[in-house]
């Protein structure tokens, strides 16, 4: 052996952030060669039938298919390259040499988690690069912005998800226990979420499941990005608004958070917890919890499936103590924990106990919070399964009242026709930037003029107007019921005028009894189509209530002989649908 | 130097280090002894910067060396199972620890292949457990380090890879000014390599300091009498251990070993003799006075 006099200037940072990524070099090539073979590989092999579907516009979407594609496997690859990169957290001899390299936890912990991304990024930018050299070629895939901001809105859902997951590696104590959090924790907490919008809506009157939507996507991380990944839509359409916007902001507060609250408990992490099922206790007790209420409210539901009954509580008390002792089994690989299962079991059905209750009694006055009118910046109300939006949110206020003070409030168990039976929504967006919905089952009859009014009103007519965009449409049809047949017809844009307005006159002359479902004669829809820059189409669809009394819209189907045209063009080849 | 002082380390009720104070020297060859769960493996988890203490404090040049590259560069951590990148070869991790470790020396590998004759190109999950822990000390000796900490380091090596292990070890010690730190179940092992030697027992130290230091007053006498005296007669001496076997006594003693003789002399004895002790001895004999349950520590 010689004698050492002078160290060499090394840099273990990078040289562990090379190291993993010559170490995972297997990995990459097989994944660049599977992302070679879906772009370009399916897109030649499947390049004449890509042809006729674009021909017929019903392939506008390849850009965004692929983007969603590519975003969802890259996130998937991301967290288990952190999986793999990681894994000599959960052994305590390899735990031992990787830190016992002469790096800092922090050091060690990006240089893992960064080659891990270098790792994604280089058969997820491959696809993008073969997707624009192809788009190079054929301009109707789309343009090279919408490209970048999918790969933008790509790199960022991969980034939260792989910076969310590693809270999920750090605190695992095993590749076992981190499976069954990661995966089964993120999977419980959106069936969590789905169990209190259930219990709610059988327990709180007026409860509204927009609500948990919202819950979620401020809860869940993966659920923000499934919601994230729609978005794409609005990218492809140009509609990048105000929630694309918060999307991307919210995104990054979130990617800083993560990587910051996955530093710190890394930095605070005991090596010694390699082996055991979690190296800190919040993950048990936070999996725990979950498994205790999917547990008790699937047992419940299983034996009795009435929230509403004393039996299903039982059930679901019996079932969340149960899940959360095997849990418990499973994650201290025996019973010796069975004291403390019993417990979170417990905790579990309280919570669920707790959210029935808070239904029960109005969810801190929930039910009855209407908000005030200076308040208000926009308000629809969901009415004859119609959206009607209101300027002037009184008239929605006044039916929201009405529904609360006359007792018009539908109740299980009520006698009344079903026919007077509706749901009602109501949609506020509030001044300072928040929401707040309410739905009711109402008895019709208990606030007749009220409904009417809404039915009458010209902010409905004005929604019918807007969702039919008949003005340069390429094509118009009605679909009508006349004599107990069913007719499809296509219709001028001034046809289509005409029946709006003898539909409208009808609505005018209506009387209370418009209001039982009862008497709905039938829906008559319109239908239409506009060609759109891109070779791409807008199409409408939209029903309007049709009743037997109807005289005016009957008349126009007379006049117009719509009946007739309608068999006419069946019979012709070319016009035929 | 290595300064342990109240060090303490908690696995969640267990203590495992009870608020230790030593400190090692540096050039020094120095021995863990302790059964197994003792805490001897803590202590080199906690030198190397593996663990964090719980309370109290280690430094390595007076500094800690959790969190401190700067310090662990100049360690070597030798953990009681081998390990190794998966379907890695020898090659490959001598790779990486060059582009850990400023110091890793290709010479030094090179060297100590032809010592432990390993194929470096093998896959390393091939080897027996010996020739895994030969490929970990090769890596471990190949990056240069100040401070070689080993824990079960003969677990798995033939006898004469022993022999070789502690050749180099000293070769280390001697040339380089290494500071080699072992620890070990077994006090045996220990007896021909270590200076210094420090018995671990439920997290406190219950022995420590220079083997010929402890081994130098103890002395194991063996007198044979035609008629066996009382034994207040020897009272005068230190005894801390008495037996005897028909006119046959053994004794032993702690003191100087010729005011120990001549006083034995004056006894007339047939026949008497000072023998040394083993280090396992002086130390059964030690333990035992304080009242330690001697067996369990040195099984």
């Amino acid at each position: 052996m010689t004698l050492k006099t002078s160290s060499r200037k090394i840099n273990p940072f990078w040289n562990m952030i090379g190291f993993t990524l010559r170490k995972n070099l297997g990995i990459i090539v097989v994944l660049c060669i599977a992302s070679l073979l879906y772009y370009p590989g399916t897109f030649i092999v499947d390049y004449e039938n890509i042809l006729v579907s674009t021909e017929n516009n019903i392939n506008n979407y390849l850009l965004e298919n692929f983007a969603v594609t590519v975003t969802v496997f890259s996130t998937i690859i991301a967290v288990l390259f952190n999986m793999l990169n990681f894994s000599f957290l959960y052994k305590k001899s390899s735990s031992d040499v990787f830190h016992a390299f002469p790096l800092t936890r922090v050091e060690l912990l990006l240089s893992r988690l960064l080659s891990g991304l270098f790792a994604t990024l280089i058969p997820t930018l491959l696809c993008y690069t073969s997707f624009g050299i192809l788009m190079a070629f054929n301009s109707w895939m789309g343009n090279f912005a919408q490209l970048f901001y999918f790969l933008l809105h790509n790199l960022i859902i991969m980034l939260v998800c792989s910076s969310f997951s590693m809270i999920f590696v750090v605190s695992a104590g095993s590749m076992f226990d981190l499976g069954v959090s990661l995966i089964g924790g993120n999977l419980a907490l959106i069936a969590v979420g789905w169990i209190f919008e259930s219990i709610l809506q059988e327990t709180l009157v007026g409860f509204s499941g927009y609500h948990t939507s919202d819950i979620m996507y401020n809860l869940s991380p993966p659920y923000f990005c499934g919601v994230g990944l729609g978005l794409a839509n609005d990218i492809l359409e140009n509609k990048v608004n105000g929630q694309s916007i918060e999307f991307f902001i919210r995104s990054v507060v979130y990617i800083a958070a993560f990587t910051t609250a996955t530093l710190l408990l890394y930095n605070r992490r005991k090596a010694e917890k390699g082996g055991t099922a979690y190296a800190y206790k919040f993950m048990y007790l936070g999996c725990s919890l979950l498994a205790g209420i999917c547990g008790g409210f699937l047992l419940g539901m299983m034996f009795i499936g009435n929230i509403t009954s004393f039996g299903f509580w039982f059930f679901a008390i019996v079932g969340a103590l149960l899940t959360a002792v095997i849990y418990g089994t499973v994650t201290n690989r025996g019973f010796k924990g069975v004291g403390k299962s019993l417990i979170m079991g417990g905790i579990s059905a309280v919570v669920l106990i707790a959210v029935a209750v808070s239904g029960i009694t109005g969810g801190f006055g929930y039910t009855n919070r209407i908000p005030e009118k200076e308040k208000i910046k926009n308000v629809s109300v969901s009415v004859f399964d119609e959206n009607i939006p209101f300027d002037n949110p009184q008239q929605a206020l006044d039916l929201h009242q009405a529904i609360l003070e006359k007792n018009a409030i539908y109740q299980d168990g009520d006698v009344v026709s079903n026919g007077i039976i509706r749901s009602v929504n109501f949609y506020y967006e509030l001044e300072n930037g928040k929401t707040l919905s309410r739905h009711f089952r109402i008895d019709s009859t208990k606030i007749p003029d009220e409904l009417l009014s809404i039915y009458k009103s010209q902010e409905r007519l004005n929604m019918i107007k807007e969702h039919i965009k008949i003005v340069d449409a390429d094509r118009i049809t009605l679909f009508f019921k006349f004599n107990e047949e069913y007719y499809n017809v296509d219709i001028t844009e001034n046809e289509a005028d005409e029946f709006i307005k003898a539909y409208w006159s009808d609505v005018q002359n209506s009387n209370t009894s418009v209001l039982s479902i009862d008497k709905v004669y039938d829906y008559i829809e319109l239908n239409g189509e506009k060609r759109l820059d891109n070779n791409r189409r807008d199409y409408f669809n939209f029903s309007l209530e049709y009743r037997s009394n109807f005289k005016n819209t009957k008349q126009f189907i007379v006049e117009h002989d719509l009946v007739n045209r309608s068999v006419e063009q069946n019979n012709n080849p070319d016009t035929k649908y | 130097m290595i300064i342990a002082s109240a060090l303490t380390k908690k696995f969640d009720s267990k203590t495992a280090l009870n608020s230790i104070t030593l400190t090692i020297p540096d050039g020094c060859v120095y021995g863990l002894v302790g059964s197994n769960g003792s805490g001897k493996s803590t202590l080199l988890r906690l030198i190397s910067g593996v663990y964090m203490e719980d309370g109290g404090e280690i430094t390595v040049d007076g500094e800690r060396a959790f969190n401190n590259p700067q310090i662990k560069s100049k360690i070597a951590f030798l953990g009681d199972t081998p390990y190794f990148l998966p379907q890695s070869n020898l090659k490959e991790m001598a790779d990486l620890y060059n582009s850990m470790y400023p110091d890793f020396d290709y010479e030094i590998y090179n060297h100590l292949l032809t010592v432990f004759p390993l194929d470096p190109k093998a896959r390393l999950t091939t080897f027996s457990k010996g020739m895994q822990r030969q490929a970990a000390l090769i890596l471990a000796l190949s990056t240069n380090p100040k401070y070689l900490l080993m824990d079960e380091a003969f677990d798995g090596l033939d006898v004469v890879m022993r022999r070789v292990l502690a050749n180099i070890v000293m070769d280390g010690v001697e040339k380089r000014g290494m500071t080699v730190i072992i620890a070990s179940h077994n006090l045996r092992e220990l007896e021909n390599v270590c200076d210094n030697v420090c018995v671990i027992h439920n997290g406190d130290i219950i022995s420590n300091g220079g083997i010929e230091s402890l081994r130098g007053n103890i002395h194991k006498v063996q007198v044979a009498f035609s008629q066996v005296p009382e034994m207040s007669v020897f009272n005068s001496l230190y005894v801390m251990k008495a037996e005897r076997t028909g006119s046959l006594l053994s004794l032993v003693v702690k003191g100087n070993e010729d005011e120990i003789m001549q006083f034995i002399n004056t006894l007339n004895p047939l026949y008497a003799e000072c023998i040394e002790p083993t280090l396992e001895e002086v130390f059964v004999y030690e333990l035992e006075v304080v009242g330690y349950d001697v067996k369990n520590i040195l099984s």
